[in-house]
């Protein structure tokens, strides 16, 4: 699960989130703000529209039921329907029936012109009832001109109620709607008294059909493709639909509901004699925008509606626009911020690449930004620190050189050095072996011709001579240290030092000396034949020393411990050790701390210890006190690399042509100071 | 010592030695520790390589001294005028008449490569030169011990 952190982002996407939040966000507001605006304006807009058409349809029919009312009340004041009524109520009165031949004669004198008004002002059918209550003349219903009362088949007919209220009112009136389930349609029937003298003789009757008031409200000009009329009246305790729906065209008399209901309460409501307007699901279960009225002269009820969709398809319109533009605005904000980013990030790219690349040791690469911002400026110092560095590289390398040079020279000064010294201390034998044989033949030959005072003379020179007999052999040890490079090989310094022990045997016995060895010696790499002259040197000085001190129980111990990355030894003495002050010069070569007399020896031994040491990388150095006897300890690295001392060259010992050296070391610049050890060949 | 002298009362034969020795001091020190050591060999001296070879060989100065002995031992030195020891012991070792000479390197060098190189040159022996009078003459018995009492030299009076 790895989050997605908005800090890790490139500054190419950084940029173009910036800019698409900064663009984006008041376009989404004023688009949705805009969208929201408009579609207020609009809905209120459509609702005075919608109820502006639903006035207009509402008076498109009232106008038409007022004339078929107009229709109705002019026919009941017509002579002729006076007269009709008369004579209809007279041949009707003779027989009580219709087939008798005094109705027949009225009928056939009236029906054309009866029929005719039926026919040309669009009614069903036209009805004569007598102030009685009997249907004295129907222009469909020939058979069936009965009383209104009584058992009669217009008992409980809107027929019969309409009759009765206009007989009453002496008033036009008008019936609820009736439906007839035989022919699946509803009528209204408009009744109008028709008098005579002042009094109601009867009642001219209209059957109304729904025929002309569908053709209305099935005009859908201005309705878009989805507006309607609703068009219902109540029948008995039901809202009936008389009128088909856009889309539902057998809605006509079949679409009803209880009053009270849930179902269409839009159309309940217009009913009932409300008005309003207002959003809500209609009978496909879309969401519609509504207007309701209600209709006074026949008490029905209207909706005029239109689906939200289409009403608010401008504001759709407006609200994809807007959209549009946003996508188009967001294409065109992102390639900004892509050029913008680019621009920025592009020239921190080419520097991060090319800090790459001289990190990578390509010296030579350059940032190639002249911009004079910030980045310019950048790129600018970028490339001034790297010309820095390469000049710094370049005398580095040049010192590198340099000194690679002067070891080369000291080494090979080095060398010659050890050879001049072997050569040299070798030559020096020569005449070392006559002045000392020379010596000893005037011993011999002239003992007797020379006093006590030319003896002493003779043993003087012969002592000279040994000493510098043992100094040349000590020099050309060390030389011999130097000069032989003996293979690194995996010994066992038990091993070792028991071979060590075996070759001062005699000293060690004769000393009476308590040698201890610690054990488990490990085993390590080193050069063995110069590993073992080391042991030897310092046990034998150590026996040396603590034999001289302390004759009672001479002591010498042998050590080791490891450390971290080193192997080390010691060798411990109960001597007389040594003053701290000297700890340092006892490793040069011929350097003694006693005279000859009280220890023998040139001093050469530990110099050449310290070279072995040296020579493998490791560390010599003493622990001691005066009076406490002393521990020369020294180290090997366990990891032998190929460490090679340069520098310490043995004109500390002042015995080669000093100035020469001097010379060549001054024009390297290496010779700062005298030499360490100033002093010359001891004795 | 007192087995050298024991063995020298036995009545050790005495021996032709040539020294080559370009140090007059040197060859001094040496013909007095034989002398010391109360060794009466014949010694016979050359200064350089060439001239040894000449010596051996009866040519040269040497040409018309026929009665010059060819010597039983040759003390060899390293560093000569002329021709150097090596040079000497080569030429000899390549020499069937002279080869079976035993040559024995005393010199000051104690260098190893100059061991080895005589050695595998066909010296009998290498023994540096002690540089105090006393040892070189404890080497000189040593060197008589060893060739005149313990090791059986050839006859070279039979290749004549």
């Amino acid at each position: 699960m790895s989050k997605i952190q908005f800090r890790n982002f490139s500054i190419t996407s950084k940029f173009i989130l910036w800019f698409l939040i900064v663009a984006l966000a008041p376009l989404i507001v004023s688009t949705f703000i805009s969208y929201r605006s408009s579609r207020n304006v609009l809905k209120e807009e459509v609702s005075k529209i919608l109820l502006a058409i639903a006035e207009n349809k509402a008076n498109q029919v009232r106008v038409y039921l007022d004339k078929k009312e107009e229709d109705v009340v002019q026919l009941s004041h017509m002579s002729d329907v006076i007269v009709a009524v008369e004579r209809f109520d007279e041949a009707y009165d003779v027989s009580k029936k219709t087939d008798s031949p005094e109705y027949a004669a009225v009928d056939q004198e009236f029906r054309p012109f009866l029929s005719y008004y039926q026919k040309a002002l669009g009614f069903e059918d036209l009805f004569l009832v007598r102030a009685y209550g009997d249907v004295i003349f129907s222009v469909k219903r020939k058979k069936m001109l009965k009383s209104i009362y009584a058992k009669g088949p217009y008992k409980d007919t809107q027929l019969a109620e309409v009759f009765v209220e206009a007989n009453k009112s002496k008033q036009t009136e008008v019936s609820d709607f009736e439906y007839f389930p035989q022919v699946k349609k509803g009528y209204v029937f408009i009744a109008s008294p028709v008098f005579r003298g002042g009094e109601v003789i009867g009642v001219v009757v209209a059957q109304l059909g729904t025929e002309e008031i569908s053709r209305l409200v099935q005009d859908y000009s201005d309705l878009g493709s989805t507006g309607e009329f609703g068009i219902a009246a109540k029948i008995k305790d039901e809202v009936v639909f008389i009128a088909p729906l856009r889309f539902d065209r057998e809605a006509a008399f079949k679409k009803r509901v209880p009053i009270g209901s849930k179902e269409y309460p839009n159309i309940q409501k217009a009913v009932m004699g409300e008005r309003g307007s207002g959003v809500s699901m209609d009978y496909r279960g879309k969401e519609v925008m509504s207007v309701w009225r209600h209709l006074p002269t026949f008490r029905w009820g209207m909706v005029v509606k239109m689906d939200t969709t289409e009403v608010f398809v401008m504001a759709k319109q407006l609200r994809n626009n807007l959209l549009r533009i946003s996508i188009v605005l967001l294409i065109i904000v992102a390639v900004i911020a892509i050029i913008i980013a680019k621009t920025v990030s592009s020239p921190i790219r080419e520097l991060t690449t090319i800090s790459g690349e001289i990190a990578d040791g390509n010296l030579s690469a350059r940032v190639e930004i002249d911009t004079k911002d910030e980045i310019g400026e950048l790129a600018q110092s970028f490339n001034q620190m790297t010309d820095k560095l390469v000049r710094a590289k370049e005398d580095v390398e040049q010192k590198n050189v340099e000194v690679e040079e002067q070891k080369k020279m000291l080494e090979q000064v080095n060398k010659e050095l050890d050879s001049f010294v072997y050569t040299a201390s070798h030559d020096l034998r020569a005449p070392l072996r006559g002045i000392s044989s020379f010596a000893s033949f005037l011993e011999e030959d002239y003992k007797d011709k020379l006093d006590d005072e030319g003896r002493d003379y003779l043993k003087e020179i012969r002592e000279g001579t040994d000493r510098m007999n043992q100094l040349i052999e000590d020099l050309l040890a060390l030389s011999r240290i130097s000069r032989i490079k003996n293979p690194y090989e995996n010994i066992n310094v038990e091993d070792m030092l028991s071979s060590v022990i075996k070759r001062i045997e005699f000293d060690i016995k004769e000393n009476n000396v308590d040698l201890r060895i610690q054990p488990d010696m490990p085993t390590i790499r080193c050069d063995r034949i110069k590993l073992s002259e080391v042991f030897l040197n310092l046990i034998s000085n150590a026996i040396k020393f603590s034999s001289k001190n302390n004759k009672e129980n001479p002591r010498v111990e042998v050590g080791y411990a490891s450390e971290d990355g080193f192997h080390k030894f010691y060798v411990k003495d109960n001597g007389i050790g040594i003053d701290h002050k000297y700890h340092s010069q006892v490793f040069g070569i011929f350097k003694r701390l006693h005279t000859a007399k009280e220890y023998e020896g040139t001093g050469a031994g530990l110099s050449i210890v310290k070279r072995v040491i040296d020579d493998h990388g490791g560390n010599i150095w003493i622990e001691s006190e005066v009076g406490k006897g002393a521990t020369f300890c020294f180290s090997i690295p366990k990891d032998l690399k190929k460490k090679k001392k340069i520098g310490e060259i043995l004109i500390e010992e002042g015995l080669v042509s000093e100035e020469k050296l001097k010379e060549k070391l001054k024009a390297q610049g290496l010779l700062d100071g005298p030499p360490e050890y100033k002093g010359s060949v001891s004795t | 010592m007192t087995e050298v002298e024991n063995k020298k009362e036995k009545g050790d034969k005495l021996l032709d030695i040539l020294i080559v020795e370009d140090s007059d001091a040197d060859v001094k020190i040496a013909l007095r520790a034989f002398e010391r050591a109360k060794l009466k060999h014949r010694m016979h001296v050359a200064s350089d390589g060439q001239e040894a070879l000449d010596f051996i060989r009866h040519e040269g100065k040497y040409k018309d001294k026929k009665k010059m002995p060819v010597p039983d031992l040759i003390l060899l030195d390293i560093k000569l005028p002329k021709v150097d020891g090596f040079g000497v012991l080569k030429e000899l070792k390549a020499d069937l008449q002279y080869c079976h000479i035993p040559i024995v390197m005393l010199t000051s060098s104690r260098d190893e490569e100059d061991i080895l190189k005589s050695y595998k040159s066909g010296a009998s022996s290498f023994i540096p030169k002690p540089v105090k009078y006393e040892d070189f003459v404890k080497v000189v018995e040593i060197i008589n011990t060893y060739w005149n009492t313990i090791s059986k030299l050839p006859n070279t009076n039979l290749w004549k």
